[in-house]
């Protein structure tokens, strides 16, 4: 799929390589040598120390890709590629301002529209754009809200900056896709959680959010492995607390 | 706001004018009030007023340093002013003049790719912006591999600046920075220091590295001055190197440049780069496929037939495209990959996914690039087929893959360009097929012709 990836390393960061999730532990290689990133594949204690150029490599061919359950729910796009083709002479310049404004707020999609950052960030962008409309001789007055941006950039990161999400949605408007279950579900989670806490911080909304959903998908990967296995008790899953009012749920951080 | 001096000479013949607005004789103002105002105008300004403003542009430079603070923010492209005299490959006689391109990061001033030519094109352009983008293991030849992970300086750019040469602002090239929203920034004739960073890097590999190399032309002159033939004709003679080896060196040139100290920042460039990645992360696009359909030159228009469509030379087709031209399609998009000419990517209007297509002429078993491709089916770049007299034989042309690795063998063991052929373009394939994997001879049947029809009788006799 068409996609552009910022390639954000990180301790803790999840990696799938190959089908296996690994978890990002360090980062190697002093002064001098070789970069490496050291990786370790879940349900392992091995860790391997991969060059950090192989690691890249491995991410332009899609044998690797950076994992986010929650940010990036799983989806399917009706269009893999991009086709600026399809595009006349007007979208296709509304593309490139569009994409110029994209790539410089690209650091910022995690700001609300609202906020003073990101607007001054959308502002230094329109500039640009205006120095490039400047220089390049094409004018054109189409512009995009605060709100429109951030809008696209969060479907940009949602589709996993597949640059066909920017273009089905930011210039040819077409319908967007069904959402994928999990995605729906991940939603309905938030919202309950909102609910039924209306006073915590959006932080902890979105641990417990986590929380819920990752017990949920285990229940249900649980139940299709193998019945027999259930009985048995594990005593490393009982995460919650069961003596509070509302057993399964992680009791909101007090700071 | 800025004001403009526009000289009006006071009419010296009445005086009574002057003294009604008090500028006569010595008062005001005064010629030291004149000259000062006059020092204060934008010389910049008027020169834009009165010469314009391509010509104000190189008459002027800004005193300032342009600023950058992270890694990706800003690259620039350009070939060097200097040139080196190699031999395609090792059994080639007579040495060529080539071109080195390199990709740096402005920030950092590391360098991120480079390609060596003898013809920059809209193709070499693409590739060496490519080469600044992918990861190294991703496109250095067979025999460099070894340093790819040394080289770890990838990623899209915010900004590209480029000088005025077609094939950098060739239709092609712009495409492919338009695909992914690359900023190019077109820097007018004799601005240099508009993108001095590259320049700066240019010269530093230059005077560090590439003088010691032998064959190597220094720009004394400009190239057309008649001075330069003399200079040209004394480096040729020295010229021992085919373009792998000059690779080679340039390649351990560019990871010791990468090493070195930064000017300003008092540590090594690779470190700046790699420290500045937290602040800024590599943009990388993945997908080999959509790599392919965008590093690619565009080909608009062309027409489709019952056989395909024909790009620079070469005939493409496949089920959906013929089912297309069924439809009553008559023009489609193409884009072609100047490194895998196996197959291109079709875009139509009608589409709402490109179509992979699949060159019908020949079937290459690996990766082969335009050049080679062109060379080894004998059509020129108009699509025109070449005199070749080897296509007289008839009936005896060896299969496709026999042919492939007897062509490829005759081009990586070439003494020169071949009769009929044009010398530029079997210089093109020569580089490119040394690239590849060196291929053995083509084995000769030891069976005769008396044998085999030994053989055919008894087995039908049988």
């Amino acid at each position: 799929m068409a996609r552009i990836v910022a390639v954000d390393l990180f301790v803790g960061r999840v990696l799938r390589i190959d089908g296996v999730r690994h978890r990002i532990t360090g980062f190697g290689g002093r002064r001098g040598t070789t970069p490496t990133v050291h990786l370790m594949p879940e349900g392992s204690a091995r860790v391997i120390r991969m060059p950090r150029a192989e690691l890249y490599a491995l991410i332009v061919e899609e044998k690797a890709a950076l994992v986010d359950d929650t940010e990036d729910p799983e989806c399917v796009e009706r269009m893999a590629e991009v086709n600026l083709s399809r595009l006349s002479d007007a979208r296709l310049v509304d593309w490139y301002h569009k994409m110029i404004l994209l790539r410089h707020l690209f650091a910022h999609a995690a700001l609300s529209p609202r906020s003073k950052r990101f607007q001054a960030a959308a502002q230094e962008a329109r500039e640009i754009l205006q120095w490039v409309r400047e220089g390049s001789g094409i004018t054109s007055r189409k512009d995009w809200s605060d709100k429109t941006l951030n809008d696209d950039l969060r479907r940009w990161r949602r589709s996993g900056y597949a640059l066909s999400a920017i273009q089905a949605k930011g210039l040819q408007y077409r319908p967007w896709r069904t959402r994928k279950p999990r995605y729906v579900l991940a939603s309905e989670i938030a919202r309950q959680v909102r609910n039924e806490y209306p006073r915590i911080s959006v932080r902890n909304v979105h641990r417990h959010t986590r929380f819920r959903l990752a017990r949920l998908l285990q229940q249900a990967a649980g139940e299709s492995v193998a019945i027999e296995q259930s009985t048995k008790e594990r005593p490393g899953n009982e995460v919650c607390d069961e003596n509070s009012s509302h057993p399964g749920v992680p009791q909101p951080i007090r700071t | 706001m800025k004001t403009v001096l526009i000289p009006e000479y006071p009419n010296q013949s009445a005086p009574e004018q002057l003294d009604a607005f008090g500028v006569s004789g010595n008062a005001w103002p005064s010629k030291e009030f004149v000259r000062r105002t006059v020092s204060t105008v934008d010389k910049f300004e008027l020169a834009k007023l009165t010469v314009g403003l391509r010509y104000a542009l190189q008459d002027h430079r800004a005193i300032y340093r342009l600023h950058t603070t992270h890694p990706g923010e800003r690259g620039e492209l350009d070939y060097t002013k200097y040139l080196v005299w190699l031999y395609p490959n090792t059994a080639w006689k007579e040495p060529l003049l080539y071109q080195t391109g390199l990709g740096v990061d402005h920030m950092s001033e590391v360098i991120k790719g480079y390609l060596v030519t003898f013809r920059p094109t809209a193709a070499t352009a693409i590739r060496l912006y490519k080469h600044c983008v992918l990861p190294k293991r991703l496109w250095l030849p067979e025999h460099l591999q070894g340093y790819a992970n040394e080289w770890d300086v990838v990623g899209l750019d915010r900004l590209v600046a480029l000088d005025n040469a077609k094939d950098l602002q060739a239709r092609s090239a712009l495409m492919m920075f338009i695909a992914y929203g690359v900023i190019v920034l077109c820097v007018p004739p004799r601005r240099g220091d508009l993108k001095g960073t590259i320049e700066r890097t240019n010269q530093s590999i230059e005077r560090m590295f590439i003088e010691q190399v032998p064959g190597y032309v220094p720009m004394a002159y400009p190239f057309t001055d008649p001075r330069m033939d003399r200079i040209k004709k004394a480096a040729k003679k020295q010229a021992k190197l085919t373009v792998a080896e000059y690779e080679k060196l340039l390649l351990l040139a560019i990871l010791e440049y990468n090493n070195a100290k930064h000017p300003r920042f008092r540590k090594r460039r690779i470190d700046v780069y790699r420290d500045g990645l937290e602040v800024a992360p590599p943009v990388l696009p993945t997908g080999l496929r959509h790599i392919r359909s965008t590093f690619a030159l565009t080909f608009k228009g062309h027409k489709v037939t019952r056989e395909g469509v024909l790009v620079d030379g070469l005939k493409y087709n496949s089920a959906e495209l013929n089912e297309l031209y069924r439809t009553g399609v008559k023009h489609v998009d193409v884009k072609l990959d100047p490194d895998d000419v196996r197959t291109a990517h079709v875009y139509s209007r009608e589409l709402f996914e490109p179509i992979e297509v699949t060159l019908t002429t020949f079937k290459f078993p690996e990766a082969t690039s335009l050049e080679v491709a062109r060379n080894i089916l004998g059509v020129g770049p108009d699509g025109s087929d070449k005199e070749d007299d080897d296509e007289d034989e008839g009936d005896e042309t060896p299969p496709p893959n026999e042919r492939f690795v007897q062509e490829l063998y005759e081009l990586q063991n070439a003494p020169g360009p071949r009769r009929g052929r044009k010398r530029h373009l079997e210089a093109d394939a020569a580089v490119q097929g040394a690239r590849m994997a060196p291929v053995e001879p083509p084995k000769k049947s030891t069976i005769d012709d008396a044998e085999l029809v030994a053989m055919f009788r008894g087995s039908g006799g049988a």
